[in-house]
């Protein structure tokens, strides 16, 4: 697995590409991190990026690039420092979303005195929505670009 | 996927040894769970204090877990560190799971109740 290149690109703190693939989602991720950490931005804003990076990179991973060409598939990253936060980009030149929509903000239903009919999925995308303030996608030139900003201080979505 | 068990009689705890539950391990997790639990009994205490990471797909791995234990068997979790706090916390999944501040404390509350039979 090769790991993730960083380059020149629009982001003032992280501009890094990598494969399309979980392996090499996850070792950008764990670079990523360490990058941020060095570059001073503390543990609350680092963890709420990962969540969120990992929940939109799989995506990507599954739906943008569902026929597993690792060679071309690729994603690009850019991070920028925002008002003491972070304004991420995410690049990719899979398929677009269906309908160039998001997909839905609502949780999927649990019954805590149920537990053997909890739901394995769903979470993704209401995470990524509540970690993420303005996020929106856009088809340009056959790219998908997915752009969100993550605030110095939380302010989840329950 | 590093995950080790150890049988305490009516109870066992089982420990994870990686720092991330995601998407590249989420089916490894599952696998290596259900053949550490399958020839035990009891409840099963999950100690996460090693893991500094989970998403979505470690969160599905997770439920997956509760569900291959059964109706009669309880998972516990143990040690959430910060980020998979904010996961399982943002799910509700602290509403789904005992959650404990770590191993011990999980044993201590277990040793604490009082005996079903009389």
């Amino acid at each position: 697995m090769t790991g993730p290149s960083w380059r020149e690109g629009h982001g003032d703190l992280i501009s890094v590409c990598f494969c399309a693939e979980v392996g090499a989602v996850r070792a950008a991720l764990i670079a990523v991190d360490a990058s941020l950490q060095e570059k001073g931005i503390d543990r609350d804003l680092r963890d709420r990026a990962q969540i969120a990076l990992a929940e939109a990179c799989n995506n990507i991973v599954e739906h943008a690039y569902p026929v597993g060409d690792t060679i071309k598939a690729m994603i690009g990253l850019d991070i920028a420092d925002d008002r003491g936060g972070l304004q991420i980009t995410l690049r990719d030149r899979g398929l677009p979303m269906p309908d160039g929509q998001l997909p839905g903000i609502a949780w999927p239903a649990i019954d805590p005195d149920d537990p053997l009919t909890l739901p394995e999925g769903g979470f993704g995308w209401p995470l990524l929505h509540g970690m993420a303030q303005a996020l929106c996608l856009s088809r340009q030139s056959g790219q998908n670009i997915l752009r969100f900003h993550l605030p110095r201080i939380a302010t989840h979505r329950q | 996927m590093n995950l080790s068990f150890k049988s305490h009689g009516t109870f066992g705890i089982l420990r994870v040894d990686d720092s991330r539950i995601d998407a590249s391990v989420a089916i490894a997790f599952k696998d290596r769970f259900r053949d550490l639990v399958s020839g035990s009994s009891g409840d099963v205490i999950l100690d996460l204090a090693k893991v500094d990471f989970l998403d979505s797909s470690g969160l599905g791995a997770l439920v997956a877990a509760r569900k291959l234990l059964g109706a009669g068997r309880v998972l516990e979790l143990a040690g959430l560190t910060p980020a998979v706090d904010k996961v399982m916390t943002l799910t509700r999944m602290t509403t789904v799971f005992p959650i404990h501040p770590d191993a011990q404390a999980a044993v201590a509350a277990r040793n604490a109740q009082p005996s079903a039979t009389p």
